[in-house]
C-alpha cells in the first residue's frame, strides 16, 4: 500500500478519539482528517473565530436576521471539522446561545432549537437529564413530542425507568404533538423494560442453576476419612485412613486399587516395595492409635463415657509388651511339650489321649453335661498349648 | 484441512483462496452485525482471529441463515463466479436502505488443477490484510450514523449471467441509496482473489 493510501486511512488510527455522532458524518470530513490540511490547534482557533462571529451577531439588533439558523450552521460545521475534543468550548458557546435564544418568544417553539438542546445534552458530561429539565422549565418546545422522547431516552440510558416513563407521561399531559409519536415511544419503552427485566431474571436463574450444580456434584471430595472405632467414635489422635467403596477403613492393596479406580486422584504406590514392609508401617500406626485410646481412659472424660466396656473388650491389641527373660521362660516349656509328644508317639495318638483327659477334667460328671455343648478343636487348641 | 493447498511453502490454489475469502466474509459480516447493533450484543461470543478479538453470533436462526450462504459463496469463489457481495441494512418499518457494505471481488485467471493452478503469497500476510479490513469496519462507527430504528439485513450476491442459483434464492434489485455518502475501505488480496471493500450510507441533511 502506498504512502498516500496510508494518509487516506489515517482516520482509522484516530478512531478512539473521534466522537461518534448520532446522525453520522460526511465522508469528506473523514478523508480530510487523513490528509491533515490543518493542525488541531489551527482548527480550534478557526472554531473560536467562528463562534465569536455568531456571538457578535447576537449583539446586533437586527430583527430580520435568523440567529438560530446561524447557530445551527455553526454546529454542523463543528461536527464535521472538530472531531476530537473541545467539548467544553462547544458547551459554553451553546449555553450562551440558548440563553439568548430561548428568552425571546421568537424561538421558544421553533422545532430547530431541539438540535441545540440535544447537542448541549451530548456535550454536558453527564448532565443531559438536567438540560432537558431546564428546557422544559423555561417552556421551550413545550408542545413538541420529540423533546419529551429525547428527555425520556436520557433517563432510560441510566436505567431510570420510572423517570423515563414520567417524561413521556408529562408530554402526553402537555398535549405535545404529534401525540401518536409519544404513544409509540411509550409502547416501545414498556417493551424494552419488559425485555430487560426478563433478561435479568434469566441471568439470575442461570446464576442459581450454577450454584445448584456446584452443590450437587462439584464439591471437593475428601481424600481420606477419619479412622473410627465402633459406634462411630473417633479416636483422639485422628489419623487418615483410605475409605474404600464399602466404606471400610481397612487399608489393603485391593481397597487402594478400588480407590484409585473411583477417584480422579492417583495415589502413588511403589510397586517395587515389599508387601510386608508396606503393611508394617500402616499397622504400626493403627496400633498406636488404639493404644492412645486405652491410655486416655482416666484423663479424658468425654472419651471415657463414650467407650463402653464391651468396646474395650473387643479391642484386640495387635502387639505384645516384650520383657527380657519372660519370653524365653514361656516358650521353653512349649518346645519341650512338643518334643515330648513327638518322642512318645505320633501326634494323633497323643491328641486322642489329651482329649480324653480334658473331657474328664472339664466335665467330670458325664450325666450333668449339657447335650448341646460340644467342644470344637478351636476351643481346645489354646488349652492344649497353655 | 489447511486453507493452503501447497506444493511449496507460500503457494495458494483457487480452492484454498476461496476458503480464505469465505472465512473473511464469515467474520466480516458477523462483525458488521455486531458493530451496527442489528442483533443484541449478548447474542455474540468472542473469538480470536486475524490477531483481533472478533464477535461471532450465537443466534441459531441467524447461523442457520448464514452458514448455507457462506457455503454457497465458497462454491462460487472456487468456480470463479462471484463478482460482488453486498450486505444491505434497511429499516424494517419503511424498508428504506440505510447502509450498504460492498465487497468487489476480482479473480485471477487461474486453473483449478495442473499448470497455472497456484499463486505465491504468504498466508500470514493474507490474514494480516484481512485483519486490517476488519479493523477498519470496526472503526467505521466514527462516521456512520447511529441506527436508531429497528433494522434488518440482507445479502446480495453478484454473479455472471450463466450461473445457476440455489432454489431458495431470488433475484433482487441493487438496493441502492440515493445521495449516499461513500467511504472506501482497505482491500486485500490472496493473489488469486482480490477483495475491495467500501461502505455507502444515508446521511440526514
Amino acid at each position: 500500500m502506498s504512502e498516500n493510501d496510508e494518509h487516506i486511512f489515517e482516520w482509522e488510527l484516530n478512531r478512539e478519539n473521534i466522537q461518534p455522532l448520532r446522525k453520522g458524518r460526511h465522508a469528506s470530513s473523514i478523508t480530510t482528517l487523513g490528509t491533515r490540511p490543518m493542525s488541531a490547534s489551527a482548527r480550534a482557533a478557526l472554531a473560536e473565530e467562528k463562534m465569536n462571529q455568531v456571538l457578535y451577531s447576537f449583539e446586533e439588533d437586527d430583527a430580520d436576521k435568523d440567529l438560530l439558523s446561524e447557530v445551527i450552521t455553526f454546529v454542523t460545521w463543528w461536527d464535521h471539522n472538530i472531531m476530537i475534543g473541545k467539548q467544553k468550548m462547544l458547551y459554553e458557546f451553546l449555553w450562551k446561545c440558548v440563553n439568548k435564544l430561548t428568552f425571546g418568544e421568537q424561538y421558544k417553539d421553533d422545532e430547530r432549537i431541539l438540535k441545540i438542546w440535544i447537542k448541549l445534552a451530548e456535550n454536558s458530561l453527564g448532565n443531559d437529564c438536567n438540560i432537558f429539565d431546564y428546557a422544559n422549565s423555561i417552556g421551550s418546545l413545550k408542545r413538541m413530542a420529540q423533546l419529551y422522547i429525547e428527555w425520556s431516552l436520557t433517563y432510560e440510558s441510566r436505567s431510570q425507568w420510572a423517570e423515563a416513563r414520567r417524561c413521556l407521561e408529562r408530554g402526553i399531559k402537555a398535549a405535545a404533538a404529534p401525540i401518536s409519536l409519544l404513544h409509540q415511544a411509550t409502547d416501545e419503552l414498556e417493551m424494552r423494560i419488559i425485555r430487560r427485566q426478563t433478561q435479568q431474571l434469566e441471568m439470575e436463574d442461570g446464576d442459581e442453576l450454577e450454584e445448584e450444580s456446584i452443590d450437587n456434584g462439584e464439591r471437593r471430595i475428601a481424600l481420606t476419612r477419619l479412622c473410627e472405632l465402633e459406634d462411630g467414635v473417633t479416636p483422639i489422635v485422628r489419623l487418615p485412613s483410605i475409605s474404600g467403596c464399602d466404606s471400610s477403613s481397612k487399608i489393603g492393596p485391593t481397597s487402594v486399587k478400588k480407590r484409585q479406580e473411583n477417584n480422579k486422584f492417583e495415589i502413588y504406590t511403589d510397586e517395587n516395595e515389599e508387601k510386608s514392609t508396606w503393611l508394617e508401617n500402616v499397622y504400626e500406626v493403627r496400633s498406636q492409635c488404639i493404644k492412645m485410646d486405652l491410655v486416655d481412659d482416666n484423663t479424658n472424660t468425654t472419651c471415657k463415657s463414650s467407650l463402653t466396656s464391651t468396646t474395650r473388650k473387643n479391642i484386640v491389641p495387635s502387639f505384645t509388651i516384650w520383657e527380657e527373660g519372660k519370653e524365653e521362660e514361656k516358650k521353653k516349656p512349649r518346645l519341650m511339650l512338643r518334643k515330648e509328644l513327638i518322642r512318645d508317639g505320633s501326634v494323633e495318638e497323643s491328641l486322642v489321649e489329651r482329649y480324653s483327659v480334658l473331657s474328664e477334667t472339664l466335665l467330670p460328671n458325664q450325666e450333668n453335661r449339657p447335650k448341646n455343648l460340644q467342644l470344637s478343636k478351636a476351643d481346645i487348641k489354646p488349652l492344649l498349648f497353655d | 484441512m489447511s486453507a493452503m493447498d501447497t506444493k511449496t511453502k507460500g503457494a495458494i490454489s483457487l480452492k484454498g483462496s476461496a476458503q480464505l475469502v469465505q472465512e473473511f466474509f464469515h467474520y466480516g459480516l458477523n462483525n458488521i452485525l455486531y458493530q451496527r447493533g442489528l442483533y443484541p450484543a449478548d447474542s455474540f461470543s468472542r473469538v480470536k482471529q486475524y490477531g483481533l478479538t472478533l464477535l461471532v453470533t450465537n443466534d441459531n436462526k441467524l447461523k442457520a441463515f448464514l452458514e448455507p450462504l457462506f457455503q454457497q459463496v465458497e462454491k462460487f469463489l472456487a468456480a470463479k463466479k462471484l463478482k460482488r457481495l453486498v450486505m444491505v441494512i434497511s429499516e424494517i418499518k419503511t424498508k428504506e436502505v440505510v447502509e450498504r457494505w460492498q465487497f468487489d471481488i476480482q479473480t485471477e485467471d487461474i486453473n483449478e488443477e495442473g499448470e497455472n493452478s497456484t499463486r505465491q503469497k504468504d498466508e500470514k500476510k493474507i490474514r494480516q490484510e484481512m485483519g486490517d479490513v476488519i479493523r477498519q469496519i470496526t472503526a467505521s462507527v466514527t462516521f456512520l450514523p447511529l441506527l436508531e430504528v429497528p433494522c434488518s439485513f440482507d445479502v446480495l450476491i453478484y454473479t455472471g449471467k450463466d450461473t445457476q442459483m440455489p432454489q431458495d434464492w431470488a433475484e433482487s434489485s441493487a438496493c441502492l441509496i440515493e445521495n449516499a455518502e461513500q467511504v472506501q475501505l482497505r482491500s486485500f488480496s490472496t493473489s488469486v482473489h482480490s477483495v475491495q471493500a467500501q461502505v455507502q450510507y444515508k446521511l440526514e441533511s
